[in-house]
């Protein structure tokens, strides 16, 4: 430590500001610049406290964000704030160098800077972390032994390395059991925590790749925290990151009683239960509670449908890296516009993307995804690159990072990819034809793929609410007594109510149809018979003994919520617009869904598709149900009455 | 003659972090409009009273700050990319209390003292 200096210590906040073209030297910079310093004092007080370097490294990075690569001023100049704490730390040396400890201290005493509003923002106590750097002896760090593991859960080492760094205060733990939320490199565990005298409420651990984690904490404490009922899972400490490791934890408290129990989720729950009791526990425990903080918000928004369930579907293109050249032309592509709903690129066009936003990076596949626009919510989601052949070069590039510039050559687009998808349910129709053959009465269905840009162009009238973002059945924890407590809320948005129920239903079709239809497309297309008599209300049909029709069940009990969510009573065409592209998501699941899961889903979607077109057709006003509202003269007025007069939601630009 | 009236502002971030600025009489030189003690202009603009040149989400007229008898008042001026009280988004003028911090752009400015 007493090799590193104050030179040292600026030439790190000199990076750090270069890096996200700053340019000029902050306190924040330098309190960055701090926590990289290997076995320095502030990492180790921080962590003394409980809070994580790299999570406090991070916040502090979201709150200042990313400026233009543009240079005003040559050189890095201190802002006015660093020169007030740069003097300080010299008037705590005396007549030596700073040493950390005066810079620590000096930062911690110039109480406004970005750096100090962040600490306290993630739960630090200023005066305390000041009186423990103050008197910080390294003799203080005693080596803490490793936590042991029981439990039946197989953890890798990393995994390990997370749990033993999140309970190193306690006396051991005993992961009991692994949830069904889990999926690819995502683990939910749920874990007792034991003290010697007793055990411990039960926790939800979620280890995850390392950047999925911060993203959520720092999510969860500005946009979640405040919205959530009294009663459901938290997260109230800080995220759990082994140094050199690539994954992270996060672990949700749940507020008593269910803390005591021992805590199923509504997959393996589905199990046991009739399809009747999942469906009351989806309007009593799900809706009822939430509804008042989340779905019930009801403001009013009129929305292009691809802004909200676009980053559902596969990349609108798959791209080859090349090295820009003078000599070739590009199109160039920029966040906005509709290019990724457009016919117009074709296979094999070179690309010029502008100004994207590395979303995921898979080092194994050699792969990232880029999502256009920049800042981190959901609008800038929607219309995903997929960059593939990347190599080792994947490693350059940062979940989160802007990407002013990539070119590169169109592989594949998003037909491609869902025609490849499938393709792979073996179908006994022609998935280029505009209608698939079905079975009678049905006689035919509108095939889906070929609705999925237009149906991602269209503008709907519906309710903007907080929403889940990903309410699957596997998110939803069981107590006892019946409650029902959400967790994993990485993706918990202001966005169309509608999303989660959608969402839920193909959750639901996965879980509880699926399982109980007779094998092969027949079985498939039977139940599609069914799921017709729901669209159209024809409950006579659904209520015979049969057990995918009992199967149905929770299904419409969960027709029940939408329908008091719609934004125009009884048309429905705004729930199967968002019906039609959540099912298509599950084409991709390949490994977690069977394949007649998958055909279901098509074939849902087809479902949908089909009640939308006859909607606007006016089939359904025939029969008393009023789709399209009339003009009084008896004449239709078209698809979104409610017209271009009606504003806008406009969401509020995210905070830097 | 009656006492100047002075707003006192902190910039909270950026480049000026640190930085007091104070507020007696409009730089830009705009007539103050009738039923106000004073108008402030905060943008990228060279004369804005606040000017705040390296940010390149401020608009050249961001928003004004408002001396009204009933107190200190902030109002967006159409800016591209908003004007913020916490996370909030200022609509219509709102009322700003001393040690309040608002967002014009990516930079946070802090109300130090109106007297």
């Amino acid at each position: 430590m007493a090799t590193i200096g104050l030179k040292d210590i600026l030439a790190i906040a000199e990076q750090e500001s270069a890096h996200h073209h700053h340019y000029y030297i902050g306190v924040e910079h330098l309190f960055i610049a701090l926590t990289k310093l290997q076995n320095g004092l502030t990492n180790a007080i921080l962590e003394y406290t409980g809070l994580e370097p790299r999570f406090v490294r991070y916040s502090i990075r979201q709150t200042i964000g990313m400026n233009e690569n543009r240079r005003f001023w040559p050189g890095f100049r201190e802002t006015p704030r660093t020169s007030r704490v740069l003097k300080m730390a010299q008037k705590y040396a005396g007549l030596h160098t700073p040493s950390e400890r005066d810079l620590l201290l000096a930062i911690l005493d110039e109480a406004d800077s970005v750096a100090v509003r962040v600490l306290q923002e993630v739960g630090a106590d200023i005066p305390k972390l000041r009186q423990i750097a103050a008197n910080w002896s390294t003799k203080a760090r005693a080596d803490v032994p490793d936590v042991p593991i029981d439990g039946y859960v197989d953890l890798n080492a990393d995994e390990r390395r997370v749990l033993q760094r999140m309970f190193r205060t306690h006396q051991r733990i005993v992961v009991e059991r692994e949830l069904a939320g889990s999926y690819g490199n995502t683990r939910l565990l749920v874990v007792q925590p034991m003290r010697p005298q007793r055990a411990e409420a039960r926790v939800v651990v979620k280890i995850d790749e390392r950047s999925a984690i911060l993203y959520e904490k720092r999510h969860y404490d500005s946009y979640v925290k405040d919205t959530l009922p009294p009663t459901t899972a938290r997260v109230l400490d800080n995220p759990s990151l082994p140094e050199d490791s690539p994954l992270g934890g996060l672990k949700y408290t749940l507020v008593q009683p269910l803390g005591s129990t021992n805590p199923i989720d509504l997959r393996a729950f589905a199990d046991h239960a009739t399809p009747e009791d999942i469906g009351r526990l989806i309007q009593h425990s799900v809706y009822q509670s939430y509804a008042g903080a989340w779905w019930s918000q009801r403001q009013r928004y009129r929305f292009g449908v691809w802004r909200e369930y676009e980053h559902v579907l596969p990349a609108a293109l798959e791209i080859a890296v090349m090295r820009p050249s003078t000599q070739t032309s590009y199109t160039e592509i920029s966040p906005l516009g509709a290019w990724s709903r457009s016919e117009d690129i074709e296979i094999g066009q070179l690309v010029d993307l502008r100004d994207f936003t590395v979303q995921k990076v898979r080092p194994d596949k050699g792969t990232v995804q880029l999502s256009a626009g920049s800042g981190p919510e959901a609008v800038n989601r929607a219309s995903k690159v997929e960059v593939i052949g990347l190599g080792d070069e994947v490693k350059e590039f940062r979940r989160g990072e802007l990407v002013p510039r990539f070119t590169g050559r169109v592989i594949r687009r998003r037909k491609e990819i869902l025609l490849e998808q499938a393709q792979w349910l073996e179908p006994l129709f022609d998935l280029t034809e505009q209608n698939l053959p079905a079975p009678a009465p049905l006689n035919s269905l509108p095939n889906p793929l070929l609705h999925v840009n237009n149906f991602l162009e269209r503008r709907v009238s519906g309710y903007l609410s907080i929403i889940h973002g990903d309410l699957h059945l596997g998110n939803i924890l069981v107590g006892p007594a019946g409650d029902a407590w959400l967790v994993d809320f990485a993706l918990t948005r202001e966005g169309h109510t509608l999303f989660d129920w959608a969402v839920l239903e193909v959750s639901l079709l996965c879980t509880v149809v699926g399982p109980r239809m007779p094998e092969g497309w027949d079985g498939v297309w039977g139940t599609i018979r069914l799921l017709e008599a729901v669209n159209s209300h024809n409950a006579d049909l659904v209520s015979q003994g049969d057990p995918v029709a009992q199967a149905l069940s929770p299904i419409i009990t969960l027709r029940k919520v939408v329908e008091v969510n719609l934004a125009r009573t009884q048309q429905w065409r705004e729930y199967h617009v968002a019906l039609m592209l959540a099912a298509l998501r599950g084409l991709s699941w390949k490994n977690s869904a069977s394949l007649d899961v998958r055909r279901l889903l098509f074939l849902t979607a087809a479902l949908s598709v089909d009640y939308v077109l006859k909607a606007e057709k006016g089939v359904f006003s025939t029969q008393g149900m009023s789709e399209l509202p009339t003009d009084g003269t008896g004449t239709r007025m078209p698809f979104d009455p409610m017209g271009g007069d009606t504003p806008m939601y406009e969401r509020d630009s995210p905070d830097n | 003659m009656e006492p100047e009236l002075i707003v006192k502002l902190m910039v909270m971030s950026g480049p000026d972090d640190g930085m007091e600025i104070i507020l007696s009489h409009s730089k830009s030189g705009d007539p103050i409009p009738p039923g106000l003690l004073g108008r402030y202009t905060i943008g990228r603009r060279d004369n804005s009273d606040v000017c705040i040149p390296f940010d390149t989400l401020v608009s050249r007229l961001h928003a004004t700050l408002q001396r009204r008898t009933d107190g200190l008042f902030l109002v967006d001026e159409g800016s591209r990319n908003g004007t913020f009280i916490g996370r909030r988004r200022v609509k219509d003028p709102e009322s700003l209390d001393i040690g309040q911090m608002f967002r014009v752009g990516q930079t946070w400015l802090r109300v130090q003292s109106i007297e």
